[in-house]
């Protein structure tokens, strides 16, 4: 289990995370999710022991990230956040190494990985793609099989292809049941991954819960094709928010559930429907009500 | 104490830069012995004080105590390696003999190559055992200024380039223009007090007595103590805030 307790750490600058106290089971995944120094870079390196907690505490498996942070680490798969590595070494040389120095010797895993995320490790770093380069970390964190896994930000320049399989590396290791930490700048990644959330504002945590609960909590915006323009229309008189509407495509807003709008559809001529990214302040505004600056 | 892994992966990032200078160096060397066959004395001088035993493996230094980490710092690969499981203690000591060991290798091959050449006869002031007094001196200045870089390079919470290339870089750069001033303009002696470069004095190594023990005892011991301290706060860089 991961627990974090009351911890704080404070920056000189001011900044950092405050009084967090939470815990993560054993085959959950949980996401953090923020804006850019919200605090969720810090959360995961306090976890890895990399900086000290002004307050508070936080462990895995009841040792301490501090005091037991080298013993922690060998159990541990820890992905930074922008990572560019060394570019005169091709991905294959990189992740050999951070293989040795774990004394790996059987290399399979690391293989697998790199297929599954279709990342060519023969190609030098400094000639890939920085979708490659993350995909080279997220191999390096996760190749030595750890049971917790720590990702700062991994869907971070990946195409919508290595998205996907990202995803279901990740669930296929919440079911051998280890502990996954993600962070991510929208919640939609999370939505799409994790059991629970917190959503971060400045150091402080404003939501913490179920995915399904903040689902229907959660406002989604979809863009709706009509056949013409007088089916807009009539659909506009409907109970749904619009949020804007131009000849035949409207934008609808709702909270909770499809099905009611769905149901609704289902007496229209609808061309194309898609969802339209939320922004993370008209999530925060909606989730907890509060203003995100 | 030594990480096997971090020294190999450290030499695989920084051989093109290895090979550059062990090239720099062979072919200084083997312009000495030019210059020694065909008698050019005049330029001689000017050759001892700077490339073979003071401007290459000053650069060398420089860059790798750069490569090994700041740069690694900068671009994460150092986070990869913590989170290994290996302490930060054994990761910054192997960083630090990998820093030392190079240019240690690449003083001693210009010396057996200096020796094997006969370069040391170039002004006809020198023999086999004062040449190779004056490059053990040199190790020891080398030493000093590869610490310094080192300690530069492993200072602060987060990476700088700039605070790196300022005081790393820039600083004994400084110094050595200081001792090179003082060294062709007398009116500027007093710099000689300022600049840690006149403590590696060729004068004092061709005829070698405790003055030359005492100036290599500093700087060694200076250099020893400056990779202690890079150990140091790399070690205790989350303690500090």
């Amino acid at each position: 289990m991961i627990r974090f307790k009351n911890l704080t750490k404070r920056f000189e600058d001011g900044r950092g995370i405050f009084d967090f106290s939470f815990e993560v089971e054993e085959g959950e995944v949980f996401g953090l999710v923020g804006s850019e120094g919200s605090g969720k870079t810090t959360a995961l390196r306090m976890l890895m022991g990399f900086e000290y907690p002004t307050k508070g505490r936080c462990a895995i498996n009841g040792k301490d990230c501090v005091r037991a942070a080298v013993y922690l680490h060998r159990m541990t798969g820890y992905l930074p956040d922008g990572i560019t590595l060394p570019s005169v070494l091709t991905g294959r040389q990189f992740l050999r190494s951070n293989a040795e120095m774990r004394g790996m010797r059987n290399l399979e895993n690391l293989f697998n990985m790199a297929k599954r995320l279709e990342l060519n490790i023969d190609r030098k770093i400094g000639e890939m793609t920085s979708a490659d380069v993350q995909k080279t970390g997220l191999v390096c964190a996760m190749m030595h099989n750890p049971p917790v896994i720590l990702l700062d930000n991994p869907f971070r320049n990946l195409d919508s292809r290595t998205r996907s399989a990202l995803v279901d590396l990740i669930l296929e290791e919440k079911e051998k049941g280890k502990m996954v930490i993600l962070t991510s700048n929208t919640v939609d990644i999370a939505d799409l991954t994790c059991d629970r959330v917190g959503l971060l504002d400045k150091g402080n945590i404003v939501y913490l819960g179920d995915v399904e609960n903040m689902r229907e909590n959660m406002y989604r915006s979809y863009l709706i094709q009509f056949g013409s323009s007088r089916a807009a229309m009539k659909f506009a008189k409907e109970s749904f928010e619009i949020k804007s509407m131009k000849d035949r495509n409207l934008v609808v807003s709702l909270q909770g559930e499809l099905l009611p709008l769905v149901r609704t559809l289902a007496n229209y001529h609808v061309t194309s429907i898609e969802p339209v990214p939320l922004s993370l302040e008209e999530t925060f505004v909606h989730i907890y009500g509060g203003v995100h600056a | 104490m030594l990480n096997i892994p971090i020294l190999k992966q450290d030499f695989m990032i920084s051989r093109k830069t290895l090979l550059v200078f062990y090239c720099l160096q062979t072919a200084s060397i083997l312009i000495a012995a030019v210059i020694r066959n065909m008698r050019l004395i005049q330029i001689s001088d000017m050759f001892w004080d700077t490339l073979p035993v003071v401007i290459f493996p000053m650069l060398m230094s420089m860059v790798l105590a750069m490569e090994a980490v700041q740069k690694r710092d900068a671009d994460k690969t150092m986070t990869f390696i913590l989170s290994t499981g290996i302490s930060p203690g054994q990761i910054i000591m192997t960083k630090a003999v990998f820093v030392g060991l190079c240019v240690f290798v690449l003083m001693a091959f210009s010396m057996l190559l200096g020796s094997v050449l006969c370069v040391y006869d170039l002004t006809g002031l020198w023999n086999r055992s004062t040449y190779i007094v004056l490059n053990l001196g040199a190790m020891c200045l080398q030493l000093c200024v590869a610490g310094w870089c080192f300690f530069i390079s492993c200072a602060g919470r987060k990476p700088s380039l700039l605070r790196y290339y300022g005081l790393g870089i820039g600083l004994p750069l400084l110094l050595y223009v200081m001792y090179l001033l003082q060294d062709f303009v007398p009116q500027l002696s007093v710099l000689q007090y300022v600049t840690v470069f006149s403590l590696f004095q060729q004068e004092m190594f061709a005829s070698p007595g405790i003055s030359a023990f005492l100036a290599s005892m500093v700087l060694a011991v200076a250099g020893l103590v400056f990779f202690g301290l890079g150990r140091y706060v790399f070690c205790s860089r989350s303690e500090r805030d």
